[in-house]
């Protein structure tokens, strides 16, 4: 317990003098380049205008939300169709098609129907995060699924499970590591959707932030919006990681 | 990966480095950047009848949409010249870009901007708490601000959704926002929509009562270094852009013939915007800079944009003017 306190402590600590390295090798670069602030504004300025912005607190929470809803729907989509695909080849015949024709699209190519379609509402980037995050989502979970010891549902099986059994207490919980790995990627695939979705007919999130600062020349704006959309993804990420932690107990020892 | 990346970088990077500044056959390398609005049409104009390379210069014509993307990339050195928003100029000056010269303008392209409704907002009064689409920090979205602010709707009255020039009309035909402003040609696409009512025109602004000019002008910028490390050139250079612009003055049709297929307008009414347009000379130049006109303008812009919060603080714009590079083109 100790050394993993220590241990923890160390990362922690290496983390911080390599921030903090890093922020400065920036700083004596803009100073001694005597680099002009529209080119690359110093670290001090960044978050001088962080500071005078409140951290973008309203966009990020903005952002977060859209993520989080586009996310969530299509979760509630495509995990259920992900393990039914998993353990049924005959759908996953039916549906493997269509995947094929909606994987590649990237979430920006959604856009002017999703204005056509929606308008320029909050459902419009609901609808851009939730497109971009289906068929990620469908093919980790569908994986996830196949990757699933076969013994583990014979011998749920010859135990006498039911078929609904079967897919609850024994599928989902096998397939759950590999799941949340696979969110983990997607929700971080969200993020890009989002900023996509905010940089077109909208006035709000940190999407709109970056491309507002990159309109009136404010690179400063530009930084700190990307230096937002990185803390706001560390954040999810340690939530994800505590998410994790509760559903998986069995594997706790092994972080 | 991420050292694979590193070295494309540098590779990339030398061979910017390496690319020379003339060519095999004496020429000087130039590249301009410009977009689909007719302040581009004298750069097009003597790309297409050879006059860059009468005056000893082969042109790399670049098209970039957004006068902000145009500025970035003449700030990196890599496109050296082009026509460019104002409002672009003054709000990345007030951000501290340093990296070019205001070298002229070139035209006095009034009317050629407004706010259009969507069908059911027949009268500004109606747009109150509406969405209203506009490219942000461009003339367009100030002359909607200000026809806005005329008629009693301040900034919060409605509320302003940032839209790509190219997709405002489509928006404003999904009916997606009550109403929305743009430049030419979108903006005759705009007027063109089912149900659209035109609520106003840049004319009809605080900006054209006092100055008589466009919201946001048309400015000329060059890069800063490109101009430094050879002035002769920069000068030649000038020299036949402003024998460009005279002559497509002079001759909007012939100017007509030779870009039109740069711009996806049927070519009648390419001709009739044209003939509207308003171009200023080199000879015109001085007289415009002064505090009556373009200066005073400026100003005006500068203050309008504080106000709006679009910049913190007011740039030395007039340090980025050469006035004298103006005046030794004459002489």
């Amino acid at each position: 317990m100790r050394q993993r306190i220590e241990r923890t402590w160390n990362t922690l600590l290496v983390s911080a003098l390599s921030l903090t390295g890093f922020l400065m090798f920036w700083q004596m670069a803009v100073i001694v380049g005597d680099v002009d602030p529209y080119t690359l504004p110093s670290p001090a300025q960044v978050f001088r205008l962080a500071w005078q912005k409140g951290f973008l607190l309203q966009d990020v929470l903005l952002s977060s939300s859209r993520v989080l809803a586009g996310f969530f729907m299509a979760v509630l989509i495509a995990t259920p169709l992900g393990l039914i695909m998993g353990i049924s080849p005959r759908l996953r015949t039916l549906v493997n098609p269509v995947l094929s024709l909606i994987r590649p699209l990237p979430a920006m190519s959604w856009i002017p129907v999703s204005i056509i379609w929606f308008g320029l509402g909050e459902e419009q980037k609901y609808y851009i995060v939730f497109m971009g995050s289906l068929a990620p989502i469908l093919v980790y979970t569908t994986e996830a699924t196949r990757d699933v010891d076969p013994i583990l549902l014979r011998a749920a099986r010859n135990l006498g499970a039911s078929r609904w059994q079967e897919v609850v207490y024994v599928l989902l919980p096998a397939a759950l590591p590999n799941l949340l790995a696979g969110l983990k990627v997607v929700l971080a695939i969200a993020w890009t959707c989002v900023i996509s979705a905010e940089m077109i007919g909208t006035n709000s999130g940190l999407g709109f932030a970056i491309l507002h600062g990159k309109d009136i020349g404010g690179t400063d704006l530009v930084f700190l919006g990307m230096l937002c959309i990185s803390m706001t993804v560390l954040v999810l990420d340690v939530l994800f990681r505590g998410l994790r932690w509760l559903l998986l107990p069995h594997r706790r020892k092994a972080h | 990966m991420g050292a694979a990346s590193g070295l494309g970088i540098v590779a990339f990077s030398i061979c910017l480095a390496c690319t020379p500044a003339s060519n095999d056959h004496g020429l000087d390398a130039i590249t301009i950047s410009g977009s689909t609005w007719y302040g581009h049409v004298p750069t097009l104009f003597a790309l297409e009848t050879g006059i860059f390379q009468r005056y000893g210069f082969e042109a790399d014509y670049r098209e970039i949409i957004k006068s902000s993307d145009r500025l970035a990339a003449l700030a990196s050195g890599r496109v050296h010249f082009g026509s460019f928003g104002q409002i672009s100029m003054l709000t990345s000056l007030a951000h501290g870009n340093r990296s070019f010269y205001w070298v002229g303008t070139q035209d006095m392209a009034k009317g050629f901007e407004g706010l259009v409704a969507s069908r059911g907002y027949p009268s500004y009064q109606q747009l109150k708490g509406q969405k209203v689409g506009i490219p942000f920090a461009t003339s367009a979205g100030l002359t909607a601000r200000l026809l806005l602010k005329a008629h009693g709707l301040g900034e919060g009255s409605v509320e302003f959704v940032n839209l790509d020039p190219a997709s405002i009309p489509s928006a404003l035909a999904s009916e997606g926002i009550a109403a929305a402003a743009v430049w030419e040609p979108y903006f005759s696409q705009l007027q063109n929509v089912e149900g659209a009512t035109l609520l106003g025109v840049d004319t009809e602004t605080i900006v054209h009562e006092r100055f008589g000019t466009m919201t946001g002008l048309d400015v000329l910028l060059m890069n800063k270094r490109w101009l430094d490390e050879d002035r002769d050139r920069a000068q030649r250079f000038m020299l036949a852009y402003w024998e460009a612009v005279e002559t497509v003055r002079k001759n909007p049709q012939k100017a007509v013939d030779a870009v039109w297929q740069h711009f996806a307008l049927d070519q009648n009414l390419l001709e009739a915007h044209l003939k509207r347009f308003t171009w200023l000379t080199l000879d015109e130049q001085q007289s415009a800079m002064t505090q009556s006109r373009l200066l005073g303008h400026t100003d005006f812009i500068l203050g309008f944009l504080q106000e709006i919060g679009f910049i913190d603080q007011i740039p030395d714009y007039r340090s980025a003017i050469r006035q004298d590079f103006l005046a030794l083109e004459k002489e």
